[in-house]
């Protein structure tokens, strides 16, 4: 095995390893919430759970599988060798013993202060280090990723960057961005307080950091999905991406308007003043538009591929799509999360509308679809797709696959729908056991259940994602052909500098992070609001 | 650029055009809601040292529940500690305007009143100040919604909404749940 | 599946020209009814419960 293939599955299995355990964690959370009877319930065994679930899928999971399809993406489009791979492993082993000390502490019941911190509660310093560990590690990879493209590009002027890579260093340069509100967080205020160095700390500040991270980083998770829509699934159904230019534009929308919109996770915090709550909830709205342009153009390559197959009319070439293949499937299931999950965010980002759904079940509905759902259901696709080529096997059938795909998807309906519901009775976040004595709690019992039943079908299909990946891959792969992305309609020969590199949208993010941010970080010195004091929950606080 | 590009691009478009419309129309209804409807979330920014919240003026133990002001504007002070609400139970009339202000003096914490726009963190160095009118009489649920430690699923409170002509202050203006 | 390389060799200039004398006119009406799903979704919230929900703030 070369030694891409085992950069790219050693972060991977680390990701899906994580996931896999973290589902299991997930279900019991759901039984101990429910009517029904169920073990260990304490809420110190949930709030640890709670913490190891969440930490587990969006730091672990998400981080090791980026960087590791981004490693494959830098060398399969750029069809050249990754530079630095000794600095991609070492990457990777600074991520794995960041991951190991974060879990250690998460287990050992001293770090359950939930993956969004809730400063002033204060965890043990090996949970901050070990994330600051796997945080370090994918800087690594980020500059990795800009050398890859740099040194591309200078071998090939004037030559369009491939879709695939412009997606990938898209993402590394939103990250870069990203990670500076929670390493700002970390360093200056968590981190310190942790230690016993500072004893009081100013919670608005605090969190005003945070939320600069808090929403990027789901569009770094989300890029991989985005990536696999314009350069693997319209291949992977036999047609054409119907316009490389909308997914370049996309990719760079991206970049801009999913930094300066933290505070639409802050609406309902008193110490952010309106005017600001507001831009960054136009802002919030014009991150819309990347994913309303792609399922467009995504839905337009599909068609091309159905017709291409003899689908006539308004809508044959709908069924003429090669569904049974996982990546075809597995863009139809996460256009439909999509929907749900998309609808339920524009609710959640309405400023007003946001008073109804705060931090009640819609909000968790909502995430579980769009990033449990629409996103992961895609990494799924993208490891069954890029699977042969690490492990040099073809799937001896797509069966196993197609049926992991469709339990996943009834799964995550099943569980994240009466979330909806529930969230709009009033149902709240975090709870380890509701008093069904309560009549207005009683009545949310059976939906509970419903949720519960949603989520054993999602365990099944994690573990059968496992056992695909381990023992589908059999039969010897006919002949190491070089992996291929999607073609676009038409070559691309050209296009505008600005949608070729970043030194323009850097700029522009400059821009909108210091009208965004500027005056509600600097607001915290003016003002000098009192601080709280430090919460320990390392030593049973 | 070929016929079929150009094509392509005028597609594209187009479908922009219809997705800024799209857009447009929910921020014109978001905007409708803060200005014409008063839906605006808490963003008073009122500072308030949460380590002498009980020796402050306003959140001490004696002044926090329902008050009728002396200006007749009915306010309802609260505490959110780790890990209950003082008070426990609240007594707000129904089709009035009310002022509920929280504070916290630990952690953050937060509120929502079950069926109502009413939510809001309530974060430790600040006061929330919500107002709104309750439409519905009867016994609501408010929860702290926010995770503030292992106590927290237990922490919920009731705003029991009477009638106008139930709600009666005592001679300082307060009024408090009745004991059960 | 790796059968779709052969495939792939794919459409000729032809077949890809006739067809995209279609393309989009079905995504655009699958995307726009996708769309117009969910500002009707979007309303039905707005207007059916967080409008009777009641002032606050």
């Amino acid at each position: 095995m070369r030694s891409l293939e085992r950069l790219t599955l050693a972060h991977l299995w680390v990701a899906f390893a994580a996931f896999a355990i973290a589902c299991f964690f997930g279900v019991w959370q759901m039984w101990a919430r429910s009517p029904l009877p169920a073990p260990f319930v304490t809420p110190d065994n949930y709030f640890l759970a709670v913490t190891e679930h969440g930490v587990s899928m969006a730091f672990v999971l998400t981080t090791f599988f980026v960087m590791g399809f981004g490693y494959f993406t830098a060398e399969t489009a750029l069809e050249r060798p990754l530079p630095g791979k000794t600095f991609g492993w070492i990457g990777f082993i600074l991520g794995l013993i960041g991951a190991a000390m974060a879990s250690y502490a998460i287990l050992s019941g001293r770090a359950s202060v939930l993956y969004t911190f809730y400063p002033p509660l204060t965890a043990s310093p090996y949970f901050y280090l070990g994330l600051v560990l796997v945080i370090v590690g994918s800087w690594i990879w980020c500059v990795l990723m800009i050398v890859a493209m740099a040194q591309w590009k200078r071998a090939n002027p004037n030559v369009p960057v491939p879709l695939a890579m412009f997606g990938t260093v898209a993402n590394a340069i939103m990250w870069l961005w990203t990670t500076a509100g929670v390493a700002a967080e970390v360093l200056f205020i968590v981190l310190p307080a942790s230690l016993g160095l500072i004893h009081t700390i100013d919670v608005g500040l605090t969190r005003t950091l945070f939320s600069w991270t808090l929403h990027p980083i789901v569009y770094f998770w989300l890029f991989p999905a985005y990536i696999a829509f314009y350069t693997m699934a319209p291949k992977a159904a036999g047609g054409r991406l119907y316009s490389d230019l909308m997914g370049r534009l996309s990719f760079v929308l991206f970049i801009l308007y999913s930094l300066p919109v933290g505070f639409h996770h802050l609406f309902m915090d008193p110490q952010e003043p309106a005017g600001f709550k507001f831009l960054q909830m136009f802002l919030t709205l014009l991150v819309t538009v990347p994913t309303l342009l792609t399922i467009f153009t995504i839905t337009a390559s599909f068609e091309i591929a159905g017709r291409l197959r003899g689908g006539r009319g308004l809508f044959g070439w709908i069924p003429a799509l090669p569904w049974e293949r996982p990546m075809v499937l597995a863009t139809g299931l996460s256009f439909v999360m999509l929907f749900f999950g998309g609808g339920g965010g524009l609710v959640n980002m309405g400023y007003g509308l946001n008073a109804m759904v705060h931090n009640t079940s819609w909000v968790t509905a909502h995430f579980h679809l769009i990033f449990g759902g629409a996103v992961v259901v895609m990494y799924f696709a993208i490891a069954y797709e890029i699977w042969p080529r690490l492990v040099g096997h073809e799937p001896s059938s797509s069966m196993p696959q197609r049926i992991q795909l469709w339990l996943w998807f009834l799964g995550m309906m099943t569980m994240s729908l009466p979330w909806h519901w529930l969230g709009l009775q009033g149902q709240w976040r975090r709870v380890a056991q509701f008093d069904y004595s309560n009549p207005i709690i009683a009545a949310w019992g059976p939906w509970v259940v419903v949720s519960l039943i949603g989520g054993l079908l999602l365990l099944a299909s994690a573990l059968l994602f496992v056992w695909n990946l381990l023992f589908l891959y059999r039969k010897p792969e006919a002949a190491r052909l070089p992996f291929r992305f999607a073609l676009p309609v038409h070559p691309v020969t050209h296009v505008p500098a600005s949608l070729n590199g970043f030194g323009l949208w850097n700029v522009l993010v400059a821009f909108l992070m210091l009208a965004a941010f500027g005056w509600p970080i600097a607001q915290a010195f003016v003002i000098e609001a009192p601080h709280a004091v430090v919460h320990r929950v390392d030593r049973g606080g | 650029m070929s016929n079929l590009e150009q094509e392509i691009l005028r597609h594209e478009r187009r479908w922009t055009a219809g997705v800024i419309i799209a857009v447009a129309v929910i921020l014109g209804a978001v905007l409708y809601a803060a200005f014409a409807l008063h839906v605006n979330p808490p963003s008073n920014i009122e500072t308030i040292d949460p380590k002498t919240l009980h020796l402050s003026a306003e959140f001490t133990e004696s002044n926090l529940g329902t008050r009728v002001e002396a200006g007749g504007q009915v306010t309802t002070r609260i505490v959110t500690a780790q890990f209950a609400f003082n008070p426990q139970c609240i007594v707000v009339p129904a089709n009035e305007p009310v002022t509920l202000r929280l504070a916290s003096p630990d952690v953050i914490h937060g509120i929502l009143v079950t069926g109502t726009n009413v939510n809001s963190m309530v974060v430790p160095g600040y006061v929330s100040q919500i107002r709104t009118v309750f439409t519905k009489t009867g016994d609501l649920l408010m929860p702290c919604h926010e995770f503030c430690g292992f106590g927290h699923s237990q922490m919920w409170a009731t705003v029991r909404v009477v009638p106008r002509e139930n709600f009666r202050p005592d001679a300082n203006g307060r009024v408090a749940c009745e004991k059960s | 599946m790796r059968e779709a390389d052969s495939e792939n060799e794919g459409p000729t200039e032809a077949q890809l020209n006739e067809v995209m004398k279609q393309v989009p006119r079905g995504a655009a009406v699958l995307a726009g009814f996708a769309v117009f799903l969910l500002m009707l979704g979007y309303s039905f919230v707005y207007f059916v419960i967080f409008i009777p929900r009641g002032v606050v703030g």
